[in-house]
């Protein structure tokens, strides 16, 4: 395992970081000139107020209530001039620019008669605030893009590392690849893009996430009381939005950040409320490695694209398409370049999601709505080296179609005293396990036994009905009832999923909430979390060999609102898990249905947040989680690698004028548990045939058997972490631009990643290795 | 120093450990002050074909033990391979009956004091040739259980002795790789798994690793070129004009989850037996066929 970077891989990335951090050098025209001018009414000659700009350029202009312009630092050479106003026709002028000399133009726009859109104004209210006067429902945490934008990240702004900031998520560490919600593992929290189900949302390890910032639009986290609408997990669901652009023209922006580039381009469609947008991200240290040090040097990438589009249908319906496709791939080439990643053989290993849906919507006059989803989503990870023929792969793909109905009965179509509603979910599950270990990769790693191969194919999935009434009686108290029946033949299991919450106002400012349900879940993420890192899943759908996960849940809480953009929310929960899964071992990579290890146990905690989501110069939360968590698997309880008790953020952002913004993110937490060492023993052997012990020889790895202590109860400690970051916004030639610095960990925290015990010194070496050091990263972000 | 042997999750550290150098470009090893205390360390397998059953107590330890100078001796195995015996336990076990015996410590019993660490209960010849309360009758197919009380802490285990219809040793045989077979008859084994071992001409020492297969084999040795017989992993020393003995051997789960695992490189090994509170293990065999065999060309 190596703890230095090669020099050369040094030297790539120092290049990487300069040129990150490098300047953005905007090259001047050498000579310009300027033009002046008048725009006036074709027919009366009275001035007109237009906005004038010129090609080539992005230089704009407004003329003043007398009809004059000036436009600056025009290059030299042939210029178009183009003027728009309200209620005239574009009129376009050509003239010849001279270096150093003012053209002077007169241009006579000529009148046409406009039809006004049919404006509809969308009131600004936070998602908090709506929350509060809406019904009995699940607690959500929302999270804007500009909220997003000015939280500092490792490079670029990450939509769910942010989320892990929210009160009741938690990560386990910078490097962790899924969220914990509540107390519950990480396959129990559903990440979805636009409704699709996204298996593994994590790029490098928990690093980044799959999605492209510039192509979000908010994010919203339920972490409790999910109404009967929502199955196949347990504990929590993030939804992430597309952003829609439905501005004339194209319009774009281009990220650059430490880690990758971004490019977005989107805009208007020729359709009634029509929109569309692509945007495709990927890291670059690999290809400037190439350029710096030579082909394969740092022979890692993650790429994403991302393509979104909406339109409304006759019947004023919405259609919504989404598709995403990522890919993370390591890939050493050389034995040389292997070395660099601790190994010396070529290997290839891969990950990556695909999906795509389409979701419908249409109102049934003023009372109903129908809604329409189809929706497939995969997920693959591949390791092989062709070197020794090792090979591990997992695929899962889930095709799902679903849809609801709506209805809203007694009172005004506004203010119904009943919703009605339900649905249907129809999920088709394919996984495949490949596994293939040789007898040269076992050598290779200290073995001498040719393991069997193992292929399991799994085709499973599940069907599922639900309906429920949101009613009403008074203005405040409302109650959501709900059942949702759950059908995976594979598993032979059928389950009735109750799922009620009820709300009370005191008045304007302060709720009381209260909600109960079980849950089921039907896919799982078999890795063992007791594993501090966790780079991909491999994931198993239930059949006669792997149970369905159950779990129930009591919340109670209240919500207390100040002023129109602040909130105090505070919700404890209890939490009980049955049938959960994991593999036997920790440590060893071969998975089989038939031998995961069953468990469940509880989770008991309080969230707390204080928000405020201000329009002014300061936004910001303070989210705090209390959390216990106790698994059992026979006599066995132990607290899950994930059990942390407290967890405190503070996270702020202050625009300062309307150039800069400054945020900033501390978190401490109380560390989570893990396995310790007992120290070293020597593993006798029984030789049945002699019926005798026999010492391992003084040379043998069989006198370095490792002892463990019962399993997580020590814990690391404490994390710190201060990040903070500025941008500076302006405006060149028409675009708008966001230079930016992040500054994550500033104090240069060590905070604990994971122990290693080194048996091979005497006496042995407990080490440990840190998360993010201080980081500094720079960016810029030029949108048009 | 190796964190982990899964090849994935090694994948994925470096990785994120590239990552990180890759953010910072320093070393990322944070000292820590933890230390390691002595635990309990059970070795034991019951074996009806033995007249005493031998526990072995020794306590895990902080560093790799200094074996400079020391001279190993059967007597006293533990203290003289490096090891810290422990001394002074109690050490019970139980039939499914409820019979119990309560082991002796060689090093209670021997004049010389050898045998630290080193327990013995009875099973064969009858109770008046064991020392008092340290006899058990043992019975193939029955499930004991341990108890250990120790300085270290207390343990427990349980074992399902195999059992086998019949149990055999064939007479010597003169074959040819190349031409001859050796099948193994129908004994009616129960058990978790099944060890193939080779021994020398003396009968005790392993020539190559014995084979670990969670079903029986029956194709000991087979006139062929594949390798789908029993032995074929010593086909390479397998040398005409000498003679050897093909073993088959009847283990328990636990047994055979924590050697089998011994050629495993992934496999963690005491989590995968019944035994709690100490490393180590607690289980049972039953050789259930021996066949000597002389190669010949």
């Amino acid at each position: 395992m190596p703890n230095e970077l090669h020099p050369r891989l040094f030297g790539a990335l120092a290049l990487v970081t300069c040129v990150s951090i490098a300047p953005v050098a905007i090259a001047q025209a050498p000579t310009t000139g300027r033009i002046v001018g008048t725009v006036t009414d074709a027919s009366s000659g009275i001035a007109v107020r237009a906005t004038i700009s010129v090609a080539p350029g992005a230089r704009t202009a407004r003329s003043d209530s007398a009809g004059r312009f000036v436009l600056r630092d025009v290059p030299a050479g042939q210029a178009v001039v183009t003027a728009n106003a309200f209620g005239f026709r574009a009129e376009r002028v050509t003239v010849r620019v001279e270096a150093g000399q003012e053209a002077t133009i007169a241009i006579a726009l000529h009148t046409v008669p406009r039809t006004l859109d049919a404006v509809r104004t969308v009131e600004t209210a936070t998602a908090e605030a709506i929350q509060a006067r809406a019904p009995a429902g699940p607690s959500v945490t929302s999270m804007t893009a500009r909220e997003l934008a000015s939280i500092p990240a490792v490079g670029e702004r990450d939509v769910l590392r942010a989320a892990a900031l929210l009160p009741g998520i938690s990560a386990r560490n910078d490097f962790w690849a899924g969220f914990n919600v509540r107390g519950g593992e990480s396959d129990q929290t559903q990440v979805r893009l636009d409704g699709l189900p996204v298996f593994s949302p994590f790029h490098l390890g928990g690093l980044f996430s799959t999605f492209i910032a510039e192509a979000v639009s908010d994010v919203d986290a339920r972490v409790g009381a999910l109404p009967a609408s929502y199955g196949g997990r347990l504990s929590g669901v993030l939804d992430v939005t597309s952003a829609e652009d439905a501005r004339g023209g194209v319009h774009g922006a281009i990220d650059l950040s430490a880690v990758s580039a971004t490019a977005k381009l989107g805009g208007a469609l020729p359709l009634p409320g029509g929109s569309w947008s692509v945007a495709a991200r990927r890291t670059y240290a690999d290809a400037l490695a190439d350029l710096v040090v030579g082909d394969g040097a740092f022979p890692y990438h993650f790429q994403d694209a991302q393509l979104h589009g909406a339109m409304r249908t006759p019947g004023n319906g919405t259609l919504r398409v989404t598709a995403y496709t990522g890919l993370d791939l390591l890939q050493p080439t050389t034995s040389e370049d292997a070395d660099t990643f601790g190994g010396n053989d070529a290997f290839r290993f891969d990950w990556g999601n695909r999906l795509a849906g389409l979701s419908f919507r249409q109102p049934l006059g003023a009372r109903g709505e129908l809604v329409q989803r189809v929706a497939y989503s995969a997920f693959h990870t591949s390791y092989s080296d062709d070197s020794t023929g090792m090979r591990l792969a997992n695929t899962i793909a889930e095709a799902r179609l679903s849809g609801e109905l709506a209805a809203r009965v007694g009172g005004t179509p506004d203010s119904a005293q009943h919703t009605l509603r339900a649905g249907y979910e129809v999920s088709r599950l394919r996984t495949k396990y490949d596994e293939h270990i040789t007898a040269a990769a076992a050598g290779d790693i200290g073995g001498a036994l040719i393991i069997a191969d193992t292929l399991v194919r799994q085709r499973s999935g599940v069907r599922a009905v639900f309906a429920e009434d949101l009613w009403v009686p008074v203005s405040w108290a409302s109650v959501r009832a709900g059942v949702r029946v759950e059908d995976v033949p594979t598993a032979s299991w059928r389950g009735v999923l109750p799922r009620i919450s009820a709300k009370l106002r005191a008045n304007d400012a302060l709720a009381f909430t209260l909600a109960s349900g079980r849950y089921a879940q039907w896919v799982h993420a078999v890795r063992n979390e007791d594993l501090p890192i966790r780079i991909v899943d491999i994931w198993f759908a239930s059949d006669g060999a792997t149970p369905v996960s159950t779990g129930t849940e009591l919340v109670g809480g209240t919500e207390y609102r100040f002023g129109a953009r602040s909130l105090v929310r505070v919700e404890g929960y209890t939490k009980k898990f049955s049938d959960l899964l994991e593999p036997q071992s920790t440590v060893d990579p071969r998975l089989r249905p038939s031998q995961l290890r069953r468990f469940g146990g509880t989770s008991r905690g309080l969230d707390v947040l204080v928000r405020h989501a201000g329009e002014g110069p300061f936004s910001g939360w303070i989210s705090y989680t209390y959390g216990r968590s106790i698994r059992e698997q026979g006599s066995e309880r132990y607290y899950p690698a994930h059990d942390r008790r407290h967890d405190a953020n503070v996270v702020a952002s202050y625009r300062l004028g309307e150039r800069y913004t400054f945020g900033g993110r501390l978190g401490i937490a109380t560390g989570t548990p893990y396995t310790g060492f007992g120290g070293t023993y020597s593993r006798w052997f029984y030789d049945p045939v002699a019926r005798r012990w026999r010492v391992p020889s003084s040379t043998s790895n069989d006198r370095n058997e490792q002892v463990r202590t019962p399993r997580n109860v020590e814990r690391y400690p404490t994390y710190r972490r201060l990040d903070l970051s500025a941008h500076r916004t302006s405006r060149v030639r028409g675009a708008e631009v966001d230079a930016f610095l992040n500054l994550v960990n500033v104090l240069n925290q060590r905070n604990v990643l994971l122990y290693a015990f080194d048996t091979e010194q005497s006496p042995p070496r407990v080490r440990g290795f840190s998360q993010l050091p201080f980081l500094p990263t720079i960016g810029a972000r030029v949108a048009f | 120093m190796c964190l982990t042997r899964d090849p994935i999750a090694r994948a994925a550290l470096t990785a994120a450990i590239a990552a990180t150098s890759f953010a910072a470009a320093c070393d990322v090893e944070v000292p820590t002050g933890a230390t390691v205390e002595p635990g309990l360390v059970v070795f034991g397998v019951l074996n009806p074909g033995s007249t005493e059953q031998v526990i072995l107590l020794m306590a895990s330890r902080a560093a790799v033990p200094d074996t400079t100078g020391l001279v190993f001796n059967s007597d006293d195995p533990i203290v003289t391979s490096g090891e810290t015996p422990v001394i002074g336990a109690r050490v019970v076990l139980y039939a499914p009956n409820g019979d119990s015996a309560v082991a002796v410590e060689d090093r209670a019993r021997r004049p010389d004091r050898f045998g630290a660490g080193v327990y013995r209960v009875w099973t064969a010849g009858g109770a008046s040739s064991a020392p008092a309360g340290a006899y058990l009758t043992m019975t193939t197919g029955q499930t004991y259980r341990l108890r250990v009380a120790s300085s270290y802490g207390e343990a427990t285990a349980s074992a399902r002795v195999p059992s086998a219809d019949r149990v055999l040793t064939g007479a010597t045989r003169v074959i040819s790789v190349a031409r001859d077979s050796v099948i193994l008859p129908v004994l009616g084994a129960r058990a978790s798994g099944f060890i193939y071992s080779l021994r020398g001409s003396n009968g005790t020492q392993n020539i190559g690793d014995p084979q670990y297969r969670r079903t029986i084999e029956p194709r000991l040795v087979v006139p062929s070129a594949t390798d789908d017989w029993a032995f074929a992993f010593a086909r390479e020393r397998l040398v005409a004009g000498s003679r050897y003995t093909l073993t088959v051997t009847a283990a328990d789960t636990n047994y055979f989850e924590y050697y089998g695992a011994q050629a495993d490189p992934f496999a963690d090994r005491t989590g995968r037996t019944n035994l709690r509170g100490a490393a180590g293990v607690f289980g049972a065999t039953l050789t259930i066929y021996t066949q000597p065999i002389t190669l010949i060309p």
